[in-house]
């Protein structure tokens, strides 16, 4: 599916009114009041427009749940707010979470400002620990939810999931499903190096 | 014409906050629809159900497993499923349409079958359970 914008969805929004506004004084010419019903119309569909949208967008922050280090330290991903955040949702008995490991730790290496923080969802640190050795896999990040806890609050019910965050700690993008190296790449640039969100990382 | 172009407008978005609040891209089934179970016929002592799996989506043979209202295990007899080398679990065995299992008449109520699959596209689900309802 697509990506919406909420700029796109306000100029779609405010074509979309405008055109209804021409329909409904199209189909009142007769009438005394033309205009003014068109208007009326046309802006209170603007508003419902802009409601959905507002509804849509707002802001949702780094999930405040309780994790564990691999060593069982606690850490809450909370504790990543200052730094722009990629949160991957992931298990050991999941094909496609298994094949996109290295794509994350590429991005690792690449944008070091980034914090890449991969969330084993349901399993133990045994189990986690066993498969990251096993393919050989280095990440600065991995943290343990035992029970899911961040699919819940994030509602996402499928796995891999890959949820982005600003250096504020809010959320901007979510991708379902295994992300290749190009689209992974394309996001972080897109949301986190546009700005200057980088810059205090990089002096 | 007003109702098609305010879909055109919001459909989208609102297509997708229902499925994944936090927005983002979402063209996967739920897992209610991947997997489905109906068609219950009582045979001679067992029940027969058939489960129905969503097209391009895979449930894994040995995720099968169904509990009665003790907590204990029932004994079911699955088919031969579709063999398929998995990063994970090695060489494994898959459903994909339909198949038939069976169980016990006499387990008790309320039983419930676990199980768990991906989609061929990319996403698995986390283990899931539906309620398996035998009445006569």
């Amino acid at each position: 599916m697509m990506d919406v914008e909420p700029f796109a969805m306000q100029a779609l929004g405010i074509a979309a009114a405008v055109f209804i506004a021409w329909l409904v004084t199209r189909a009142t010419q007769v009438s005394r009041r033309p205009k003014l019903i068109g208007v009326a119309a046309g802006v209170a569909f603007w508003f419902a427009g802009n409601g959905v949208v507002g509804l849509l967008h707002q802001p949702q922050p780094l999930p405040d749940v309780q994790l564990a280090t691999l060593d069982d330290q606690p850490m809450s991903l909370t504790s990543y707010t200052g730094r722009p955040t990629v949160v991957n949702l992931w298990a050991t008995w999941c094909p496609p979470c298994r094949r996109e490991m290295p794509v994350f730790e590429h991005a690792q290496a690449e944008f070091p400002g980034v914090a890449i923080v991969m969330v084993n969802q349901g399993e133990s640190a045994r189990q986690a620990q066993a498969f990251l050795d096993s393919e050989e896999l280095s990440f600065s990040d991995v943290l343990l939810d035992p029970f899911s806890r961040t699919m819940q609050v994030t509602g996402t019910r499928v796995l891999p999931s890959t949820l982005f965050f600003d250096a504020q700690g809010q959320w901007v993008d979510s991708h379902v499903g295994e992300i290749t190296t190009a689209n992974l790449e394309s996001r972080i640039l897109r949301h986190f190096m546009s700005g200057s969100q980088l810059d205090s990382d990089e002096e | 014409m007003f109702a098609f172009l305010f879909y055109g407008v919001s459909g989208t978005t609102w297509a997708n906050s229902a499925s994944f609040p936090w927005g983002g891209e979402n063209e996967f089934l739920d897992a209610e629809e991947v997997f489905q179970l109906g068609g219950i016929r009582h045979l001679d002592g067992r029940v027969e159900a058939t489960g129905t799996i969503a097209d391009d989506y895979y449930v894994y043979r040995h995720s099968l497993k169904l509990v009665d209202g003790r907590g204990d295990l029932v004994e079911l007899h699955l088919p031969t499923g579709e063999a398929r080398h998995d990063e994970f679990f090695g060489d494994t065995e898959v459903y994909t349409d339909a198949l038939h299992l069976y169980f016990p008449a006499e387990a008790a109520a309320p039983l419930t079958l676990h199980w768990q699959g991906c989609a061929e596209a990319g996403i698995c689900y986390p283990p899931q359970t539906l309620q398996v309802s035998v009445s006569q």
